[in-house]
């Protein structure tokens, strides 16, 4: 009798171990994998916020160079030809209209740098907007002839990304105006059900990208295409120019 | 008795919060639960005032909870096709057992058996996914998590209950404690699982 009510005993106390066992090991799985993922997505966070600053920076660089090369080789003219103008005018006092009209021209040049410099029309435009912007000013200086389209419905992209995707296109346009002694330089914009496909292409001279594809531009569009979850297919050929294509869904 | 009250109480949370589950595969437990219920008010009455014995019913009981439990897994499973092969064996048992034990006199130990290692195989199946997926982060806010841990820790405890049941022929008591402490575990976890499932 003894021994069989031991035999119970085990086999309840067997039992009642294995559920709390159970059920220990359960939520002990489940939390350590839970706090992995939360270690992982806070790097990823981190990863992002880093290379957003990175980005910044760049954006903020390029802009740089950008009113540097616009205030020389645009505004600078302008006001060369103003100044030309004016010595002339000293003798042919007609001439002093030419004069105005040259430095109101410089005037507007000078305003519209000055808006598209200013961070808070960055932010306020969408990606659309200031991609235009930012290819109009190439047109402007004629660095290079530029075409720009968009199609479908726009949806909202948020700011950090936009950014990014806004560096992205800036790398491809430097590269494009430094590089690739292009003439023409092509963007369109185009949301696709919940995505965005941007293309872009020049007519340069272009790489073989099998050799080059390793390059430091490339990497980073690629790193930073990944980071906001996007696809690229980046495309050139000796000769025929080169073309990138993002797609980005929507979040 | 014990489990009565215990039955009444998540039916009652289970009507409680119906809303906010109503529209996921986990509705199939609110009509579930609420056959169990009638079938131990009705098992409870039998036993206790008709004298009669309540096997048939609880055979019954292991058809039906096979087939809840197979179309729930199915569904919140994705609708793998491996999980056919437990409504197969679960047939076959039925079969074995219709042969081998009366099903007024005895429980279908066979199909109870293929009940529990199908429970035990797709929680199993269902944890291993979901340890894989993103949605690991809130897992104790998913109602279904909550539903699949109480039925894996019932059978987990239940199957050597159901080995050892030879054992403890004549000790009612002692099967009847640890099956409480199941149902007790069972119960509470379908019980966290409708209150999560409202926030």
């Amino acid at each position: 009798m003894l021994a069989q009510n031991e035999g119970l005993l085990l086999i309840i106390f067997s039992i009642v171990f294995l559920v709390v066992i159970s059920m220990v090991v359960l939520f002990a799985v489940f939390n350590e994998r839970k706090n992995k993922l939360i270690q992982k997505s806070t790097e990823e966070r981190n990863k992002f916020e880093n290379e957003l600053a990175k980005t910044q920076i760049e954006i903020r660089e390029a802009t740089l160079q950008n009113i540097s090369w616009e205030l020389h080789d645009n505004i600078g003219q302008l006001m060369t030809l103003a100044k030309i103008k004016a010595q002339a005018a000293q003798d042919q006092p007609q001439k002093i209209e030419e004069v105005a009209e040259v430095i109101g021209r410089a005037l507007r040049e000078l305003r519209a740098l000055s808006k598209a410099i200013n961070p808070e029309n960055f932010s306020n435009l969408d990606l659309a907007e200031s991609l235009k912007e930012e290819i109009n000013r190439y047109d402007r200086v004629n660095f290079i002839k530029t075409s720009f389209s968009t199609k479908g419905t726009p949806f909202p992209i948020t700011k950090k990304d936009k950014v990014i995707l806004f560096r992205i296109m800036q790398e491809f346009f430097t590269n494009t105006i430094k590089h690739a002694k292009a003439t023409e330089l092509k963007l369109d914009l185009e949301y696709k059900n919940k995505t965005l496909i941007i293309k872009v292409e020049d007519n340069g001279k272009g790489f073989d990208i099998d050799r080059e594809h390793q390059g430091m531009g490339l990497k980073n569009i690629k790193k930073r295409a990944e980071i906001v979850g996007g696809t690229i297919k980046h495309q050139s050929r000796k000769g025929k120019g080169t073309s990138l294509e993002i797609k980005y869904n929507e979040k | 008795m014990y489990l009565l009250v215990l039955l009444v109480a998540t039916v009652g949370v289970a009507l409680y919060f119906w809303s906010s589950y109503k529209t996921t595969p986990q509705r199939i437990f609110m009509p579930f639960l609420l056959y169990v219920l009638c079938n131990e008010i009705l098992a409870y009455y039998m036993l206790n005032h008709l004298k009669l014995i309540t096997q048939p019913l609880y055979n019954v009981y292991t058809i039906v909870a096979f087939f809840v439990y197979f179309y729930w897994f199915w569904q919140v499973l994705e609708k793998p096709k491996w999980i056919w092969v437990f409504p197969l064996l679960f047939l076959s048992a039925i079969v074995f057992d219709d042969i081998n034990e009366s099903f007024t006199q005895s429980l279908w130990s066979s199909s109870v058996l293929v009940l529990s290692v199908m429970s035990i195989f797709c929680s199993l199946a269902f944890f291993g996914k979901l340890l894989m997926s993103d949605n690991v982060i809130h897992y104790y806010k998913m109602q279904s998590f909550w539903v699949v841990a109480g039925v894996l820790i019932f059978f987990i405890g239940f199957v050597p209950l159901l080995l050892f049941q030879g054992i403890l022929k004549g000790q009612t008591q002692t099967y009847q404690a640890v099956l409480a402490i199941l149902n007790t575990v069972y119960y509470s976890f379908f019980i966290i699982g409708f209150y999560v499932s409202s926030k």
